[in-house]
């Protein structure tokens, strides 16, 4: 198990990470969703020691992760910023992957980078935005280690290769399970292949749980304003949206189907909508 | 075994400028070797009477220097490269500050020994070239490394020589970690107080110390210049010294986020 | 194999209702092996565990097994178990609630008939 503990990341005087308690178990898909800032990448760079946390300790199986060479050869992380020479070529960049990390299947990896297209002649310095993430995900998705953190995996990726990304990586956990961790803002595209979903805002770890019970926290209704408004009533509600005469709520509290009049729609929450709520209350204040 | 790897690619990185550095020299070598042939073979005519007088019995070391000063510069600035492109490309592949830099000292002596080596076989093959000059010309020449020199024992001037290299690194290895964990204010201030402090020591020294410091840093350096286990354990201070405030400087130093 | 989403009923009882339906029309034959977790959870982009639950839901059902090291299978019979589930589905959801209905708009017993059968006439 990785575990994050107290883990407190203080810059001259902004508070990027504040107190934050996680942990991710072996073989399961996590989500780390937090706004641009919220301290995600902060967050995953202390775990591998790219940067250092002010105080608070990161562990694998109860060792420290920083500094510790044993340990970070179970974590790979795949950042935004791409830390490979610019003149390396790509399929330089794979084999010295595979001699760090023996693991490393370059069979694999050849094959998913002809499916993405991506030239193994080619320059780091070469690459475009899309190719560049493209690469990163190759490497990732092929090092096999038992910890791969995936931050903005998807970045400048056009539709065909973001799907084809989901697919490999869903493939590859069914077949060979592993923990992955997806630290992302495209929370749409990931709220169906994540299990457990960590939500982060402003430095603060706000919730971490599975998925599947999140949603099932609450639920959406949608209707005739004035239906809507009379059900809502001295309920839970975290948020009201309204088109014309059409609105929709969604609803703190577990659902009653039995309580719910025939002329208004229930559904699931939707984990887009209800992070927007979670996570721009703060703002307003 | 993570150290071997990190040793083997910052070793690889540097191969190719110890190569271009081997071939360079290898190429100043025949142009030295076709410039000795134009002095002694054409212009110094055997049984001729031009009297080249104290430059008869020519002791070429003095102008073969060149390639221990040049080795020097060279190993200066091969401490200095590639520092951050290696430290971000072993640390997106898990290699801890720690290995990082001992791998790096450990290819620091690879270095050393490498160079070393080449200016081993780059004196024998001179003296060769010049005793073949010597039977045409019935001269004797003389050459010699700055290092090997007469009554000195071979073995420990050539570890002194060895760790003059090493130390050499570590003090280009100093200056550019010191420069990565610098921000842009610390970049301009460093080299501004230094030119300042080299420049002003002395003169401040000499006019109202009596030239105390610059006496004691003399005597320091002609003790470290006058046995090779004086010279060695002068340059193993300044690895020391030097390597632990590289360390000191890069053990806490973060990958620096570009956005 | 189509899932929705946005509904409010969980994606696995979608999944394994799916299954159901390729099963009773024949898509999934009787005998014959049915997608693995891998191929259901990459194409339906879906986390393989919440195709695992709802797989598990039709082993426990009976509806379909795993072979070990081979993969899950139609149960023979399950065309007929589905059907006969379905039947009862469909009287309990549909037949009741008409029934009821029906009663509450005063239509009688033979109104209610003679519906249905010009109904299945057409």
């Amino acid at each position: 198990m990785l575990e994050v503990k107290n883990l407190c990341k203080t810059y001259r005087r902004n508070e990027a990470l504040t107190d934050a308690n996680i942990r991710f178990e072996e073989n399961k898909i996590y989500g780390l969703l937090g706004r641009n800032g919220a301290g995600k990448t902060t967050l995953l760079d202390c775990i591998t020691g790219r940067i250092f946390p002010t105080s608070g300790e990161s562990l694998l199986d109860g060792e420290p992760t920083i500094e510790n060479d044993a340990a970070l050869s179970q974590i790979y992380l795949m950042a935004e910023q791409t830390l490979f020479p610019e003149s390396m070529r790509v399929a330089d960049v794979m084999k010295w992957t595979k001699n760090f990390y023996p693991s490393f299947d370059m069979q694999y990896a050849q094959t998913i980078s002809k499916e993405f297209g991506l030239d193994p002649r080619r320059k780091v310095k070469e690459l475009s935005t899309g190719y560049s993430s493209i690469l990163k995900c190759v490497v990732s998705l092929s090092v096999n280690t038992k910890y791969v953190i995936f931050d903005e995996p998807v970045l400048g990726l056009d539709a065909n290769h973001r799907e084809l990304f989901y697919t490999l990586l869903l493939k590859k956990y069914a077949e060979t399970p592993f923990t992955a961790i997806i630290s992302t803002h495209l929370i749409d595209e990931v709220a169906n292949l994540i299990e457990d979903v960590i939500i982060i805002d402003n430095g603060h770890v706000m919730t971490q749980q599975p998925c599947e019970e999140l949603l099932a926290s609450g639920y959406s209704v949608s209707g005739k304003a004035a239906d809507v408004d009379a059900f809502i009533q001295g309920r839970n509600v975290l948020s009201a949206d309204q088109i014309g005469g059409l609105k929709t709520a969604c609803i703190m509290e577990k659902p009653d189907r039995s309580q719910i009049p025939p002329e208004l729609e229930i559904s699931k929450l939707d984990l887009q909508k209800l992070f927007v709520q979670m996570t721009n209350t703060k703002e307003s204040v | 075994m993570n150290f071997s790897t990190a040793a083997k690619y910052q070793f690889h990185d540097g191969k190719k400028s110890l190569i271009v550095f081997g071939i360079v020299m290898a190429s100043l070598l025949v142009i030295f070797i076709a410039i000795c042939l134009i002095v002694m073979v054409w212009i110094d005519v055997p049984g001729s009477s031009v009297d080249l007088g104290e430059a008869t019995d020519v002791d070429i070391w003095q102008y073969m220097q060149f390639l221990e000063v040049t080795s020097v510069i060279f190993l200066a600035v091969f401490g200095m490269c590639s520092y951050k492109e290696n430290f971000l490309m072993m640390t997106q592949n898990g290699v801890s500050r720690k290995t990082i830099f001992l791998s790096r000292a450990a290819v620091f002596g690879e270095a050393a020994a490498l160079v070393f080596a080449g200016c081993v076989v780059f004196y024998y093959l001179t003296m060769i070239v010049l005793k073949i000059i010597s039977s045409i010309n019935g001269e004797k020449y003389l050459f010699r490394l700055a290092f090997w020199q007469p009554g000195t024992n071979p073995i420990s001037s050539s570890l002194e020589m060895i760790i003059v290299f090493i130390a050499v690194m570590f003090v280009g290895y100093f200056i550019t970690v010191l420069f990565y964990r610098m921000n842009k204010a610390g970049k301009i201030a460093v080299p501004i107080a230094l030119l300042i402090l080299l420049n002003t020591v002395p003169i401040v020294d000499s006019m109202l110390n009596d030239g105390r410091i610059l006496t004691i840093a003399g005597n320091i350096i002609s003790w470290a210049a006058s046995t090779p286990i004086n010279g060695i354990i002068f340059d193993l201070i300044i690895i020391a010294v030097f390597g632990c405030a590289s360390w000191l400087i890069m053990r806490r130093a973060p990958v620096k986020r570009v956005n | 194999m189509k899932i929705n989403y946005e509904s409010e009923k969980p994606i696995f009882m979608q999944l394994a209702e799916e299954i159901e339906n390729a099963v009773i029309s024949g898509a999934f034959p009787e005998g014959e092996q049915i997608p693995s977790i891998t191929e259901l959870s990459a194409t339906l982009k879906i986390n393989p565990a919440t195709a695992n639950k709802g797989v598990n839901m039709l082993v426990d059902a009976g509806i379909v097994y795993k072979k070990r090291g081979l993969g899950m299978f139609v149960q023979e019979g399950a065309v007929k178990m589905l059907t006969e589930k379905k039947k009862n589905e469909f009287i309990e959801e549909h037949i009741t609630a008409l029934v009821d209905e029906a009663k509450k708009l005063g239509l009688t017993k033979a109104d209610v008939l003679s519906i249905i059968e010009k109904q299945f006439d057409k």
